[in-house]
């Protein structure tokens, strides 16, 4: 009897964080490790098909005035090999090696939002497809990763540009709700006493990449939009026959692509912060600044997209503040690889397949970082622009940089991913066949550059004398596919046919390696205590203040539905339960609506994207009642009495899912404001055909929106700080009223938006500035559409639950997304009547 | 070490306030930095480009000694922040120290050793924040701006 009750507890508690079987199993599972393993797999997948096409490019360069290729396959062939590369292979790889182990690492049952994780994917997915399809129709874009205006615009680009912008802006929304995800999961569920302190080398740096993707990623999804309605609508952002600018483009662009250069690199020097020391035997010398210096390098990214734009004609002191941040830069990265010398220097090291990839990432990465401070100057850059020379500078950083450190953390965590051992000879021959092979592609294109070989051309004349050096590099790059297919088969063979691995066969010291290999569906069943910066080398002891009361609440607990601890930002300390989602097909319809409607801009068949838009909104609908369910069918009293899932403020997972998409919104529509007054300053009239001024109706919309703000803030404290299953007399309905009244009023606000949106006789066409207008009330009205839907949700929650806390939380969510509409409507409105006023 | 000071090791509310105080340290620097080059490119640009874009004389005099001013506030700004992050890692090791010698263990150390981490990487951010600031305003100097 003693024994059946005390495995009931875990079978149920184990169940709980099952999957379905079959094929909804497979659609619904939101669990962290099944959508991190989709991406890492789907992205790989994309990494080998790139490849591939960099295979054709080398063939077709392998001796001058080759004809294997025509010019416009070739122009094709680096756009899509430049677009895998970078948005569905990078990015996405290392978002799903976060989603897969951070919770591991940071002891965590799950990420915050399990379904917004899948929804993610499946945008991520769809984009891919999206853009690949262009193959079936044979319209593939051609304009270059970068995809320069007016290159990629209406008058010399054809439809193949449109799935370039559409299958990106779904990837890139993709990216950044990732990054809120990871983001939020580092900042409020780590394990109990992981202090800032004691946080993995990889969890400092994703949150700091999450934070760079959020800053950075939304002005790329702006300008894909701003371009893609010059493409279908006719608006003259980019025209500069109507006041559009050209460089607006490569700003919005180098403002997202610089920083992405150290979202790849950052993420790939955490994984060799993590196996140095363990293959090292000693731990990572210099911690602190090893943070220092991945927060240096990630805020420092934000502030160097210029020197991408040097051969443009920007004035003199411009160039060199850009100059500047690029060198100050060169410190936080050199601190880093000091670190690492440093710590195999005092370590025993073991040139483990892991090991020997880590050691092929300094070795290139410092390569490319030299060349890279070369071409951080203008003088030389300007020389060398355009040439093979940048071309290898950014392969030594990129494969360097990210490439060797993602296969030195396969190698490192393969068992922890699949439980299996793969062939080390295999490995140690995959490592030297990618390493030369690596070297012999590239280095030669130092030569090749700085002889004046332009990059970007199909061909070149036997008179330059580059035949040799060109062969090489395509030698190089088919023994460097050797070692990635050698790579390839032995990760598949060990995965299917592998012998078991042990729980840890590197005797780790990060908390993953505490875990199972691989790590049950539930990951701790019960929550780990952390007490230093090496748990898997010094365990917390039994008597830690927090492992009680833990223990009480979390071990095999609860047994009904899914839950994980919340802890305090900086301490670390345990404030709280999150229920975490349960499967659902839910975040699967949402991306396949918004895939619906860029299907219809794709083939212009306009009335299908309304089914796209109906589909969207019932999956998002659905998603946000089946929420509510589960809020209304289990028992959220405190955990242990103490752990509350329901609590006020920064101490609810949703206020911190609020407050990301708030900040989502304020910056779509600071870079839309940002655009304008760009464009502004360097038209020579602004505006043309006069303003669009109706002060009554903006001041009204002004009113509207604060008093929706004001009312759900109003609204969601009546209920106070009340115990869970509280019901107090008169706050329903004060819930109910302050919800309706917010309704009310930002239904007027939307209107009176649309009002002059549709009523103001604006032509989007006719000039940049009316352009400007039009696409900064359309993004209003849409921005007020999402709060209109928060709010709606908050009513939904207060007539289904009884009691106050959930509905009053759900109201306070509104609130703050209302308080970002105004934000948003006030630099609409600055722009459109302000800005014009005030800069000559 | 003080009696006072000790109690403000242990009093939760008191190390909250030092918590605060030692976050916005680490992340003052930072925020000034971007500021920095932001506004520096933004107000020079912006200018520079509205003047030229109306055929009008850009206020060069003007913009130079903004520049000049704005950077150096910001440059202090960054500068404190260093200041208040070494500052408090002093204190937070000096409190650990006590607390130990007290018999204190577990979260009692716990705590002061975040502070004291907040704090060094407070004072180190700074130091790489500064520099890049002083780099970001030396080119005014050196350039003619709106040239």
């Amino acid at each position: 009897m003693t024994s059946t009750s005390h495995i009931e507890p875990k079978e149920a508690h184990s169940q709980t964080w099952d999957n379905a079987p079959g094929a909804r199993g497979f659609f619904s599972a939101v669990q962290h490790k099944n959508v991190g393993m989709r991406y890492m797999v789907t992205a790989f997948l994309l990494f080998l098909v790139g490849g591939v096409l960099s295979l054709l490019m080398r063939l077709q360069l392998a001796q001058s005035e080759n004809d294997f290729l025509e010019p416009d396959t070739y122009n094709e062939l680096f756009t899509m090999h430049g677009t895998t590369m970078m948005f569905l292979f990078a990015v996405p790889f290392l978002e799903g090696l976060a989603s897969y182990l951070l919770p591991l690492m940071i002891g965590s049952r799950d990420l915050p939002f399990p379904r917004y994780n899948a929804f993610n994917y499946w945008c991520y997915l769809l984009g891919g497809i999206i853009l690949y399809s262009s193959y079936i129709f044979a319209m593939v874009p051609d304009a270059g990763w970068f995809a320069y205006v007016p290159l990629s615009g209406p008058e010399f680009s054809d439809k193949a540009m449109d799935f370039w912008l559409f299958g990106l802006t779904l990837a890139e929304i993709a990216a950044v709700g990732a990054a809120i995800e990871i983001g939020v999961a580092v900042l409020r569920t780590r394990a109990p006493g992981m202090s800032l302190n004691r946080m993995p080398i990889f969890a400092w740096t994703m949150l700091a990449v999450s934070f760079t993707i959020i800053v950075a990623f939304i002005p790329l999804i702006v300008a894909s939009v701003l371009l893609e309605l010059d493409r279908t609508i006719g608006t003259a952002f980019f025209d500069t026959q109507s006041g559009g600018n050209p460089l607006l483009w490569q700003h919005l662009f180098w403002i997202f692509g610089h920083p992405e250069v150290y979202v790849m690199f950052l993420p790939g020097a955490a994984i060799i912060s993590h196996v140095i020391p363990v293959h090292a035997r000693h731990p990572l010398v210099a911690y602190p600044l090893v943070v220092v210096a991945l927060a240096t390098t990630a805020v420092m990214s934000l502030g160097l997209w210029v020197h991408h734009m040097y051969s443009v004609g920007l004035p003199s002191i411009t160039l060199s503040f850009f100059t500047a941040s690029s060198m100050a830069i060169t410190l936080a990265s050199g601190l880093q690889v000091f670190a690492w010398l440093a710590t195999l220097w005092l370590g025993r090291a073991r040139f483990t397949v892991p090991m020997m990839f880590a050691i092929g990432f300094i070795v290139t990465f410092v390569a490319g970082g030299i060349t890279g401070v070369m071409v951080a100057s203008v003088a030389f850059d300007q020389q060398v622009h355009d040439t093979y020379f940048v071309v290898a500078h950014f392969h030594y950083v990129l494969i360097g940089g990210m490439l060797f450190p993602v296969f030195a953390g396969l190698h490192h965590w393969w068992s922890k991913f699949t439980g299996k051992l793969y062939s080390t000879i295999a490995g140690h021959v995959s490592f030297w066949l990618i390493f030369v092979g690596f070297h012999t592609t590239f280095f030669p294109m130092h030569l090749t550059g700085l002889w004046g070989m332009p990059r970007r051309v199909y061909t070149y004349e036997r008179e330059l004398g580059l035949d040799f050096v060109n062969l090489l590099s395509t030698i190089g790059a088919f023994v460097l596919a050797a070692g990635v297919l050698v790579l390839t088969l032995n990760f598949v063979r060990s995965w299917f046919w592998g012998r078991p691995a042990p729980q840890d066969p590197w005797h780790g010291d990060s908390l993953e390696w505490v875990a199972d290999s691989p790590a049950p569906s539930e990951n701790w069943p019960a929550i780990p205590v952390v007490a230093s910066r090496t748990p898997g080398w010094n365990p917390a002891p039994d008597d830690h203040p927090y492992a009680e009361p833990v223990r009480e609440a979390f071990e095999h607990q609860p047994k009904e539905f899914r839950a994980s601890p919340m802890t305090t930002v900086v301490s670390g300390e345990p404030d709280g339960a999150v229920l975490m989602p349960s499967p659902t097909l839910w975040p699967l319809v949402s991306p396949v609506g918004l895939a619906v409607i860029a299907v219809a801009m794709l083939t212009q068949w306009y009335p299908l994207s309304f089914l796209g838009i109906l589909i969207a909104v019932v999956g998002l609908a659905g998603w946000a009642w089946r929420n509510e369910s589960e809020f209304a069918r289990n028992d959220l009293s405190p955990l242990a009495g103490r752990f509350p899932f329901e609590a006020r403020g920064s101490r609810s997972i949703g206020w911190w899912a609020a407050s990301s998409a708030a900040i989502v919104a304020v910056i779509a529509v600071a870079t839309l404001a940002f655009s304008a007054l760009y464009l502004q300053v360097n038209a020579a009239v602004w505006p043309v055909g006069g303003m669009v001024d109706n002060t009554l109706a903006f001041v009204a919309v002004t009113i509207a929106l604060l008093v929706a703000a004001v009312a759900t803030g109003w609204g969601s404290r009546r209920s106070g700080d009340v115990e869970w299953g509280t019901v107090t007399p008169g706050v329903r309905t004060a819930h109910l009223t302050t919800a309706v009244i917010a309704l009310v009023a930002g239904a007027a606000a939307l209107l009176l938006v649309c009002l002059v949106w549709f009523g103001g006789d604006i032509d989007p066409s006719e000039h940049a500035y009316q352009s400007s207008v039009w696409t900064l009330l359309a993004t209003q009205s849409l921005v007020t559409l999402a709060a209109l839907f928060g709010t709606g949700i908050a009513v939904m929650g207060r007539l289904r639950h009884r009691r106050d806390s959930r509905p009053g939380m759900l109201l306070r969510y509104s609130s703050i997304f209302w308080a970002a509409t105004v934000a948003t409507w006030l630099l609409t409105w600055a722009t459109i009547d302000l800005f014009p006023r005030l800069v000559i | 070490m003080a009696s006072g000071e000790r109690g403000a090791a242990r009093d939760p509310r008191a190390r909250r306030k030092h918590l605060a105080l030692a976050a916005i340290a680490v992340l003052a620097s930072p925020a000034a930095w971007l500021a920095s080059l932001w506004l520096s490119w933004g107000v020079q640009d912006f200018t520079c480009s509205a003047a030229a874009s109306a055929d009008s004389d850009a206020p060069a005099a003007g913009l130079f000694v903004i520049l000049l001013v704005m950077n150096i506030v910001l440059l202090v700004l960054a500068a404190l922040s260093g200041v208040v992050g070494w500052v408090l890692a002093r204190h937070s090791r000096a409190a650990t120290q006590q607390a130990e010698s007290d018999g204190g263990n577990g979260e009692s150390a716990n705590r002061p050793g975040v502070l004291s981490f907040l704090g060094v990487t407070a004072a180190v951010l700074s130091l790489l924040f500064c520099y890049g600031i002083i780099l970001i305003t030396a080119n005014p100097l050196v350039f003619e701006v709106c040239s």
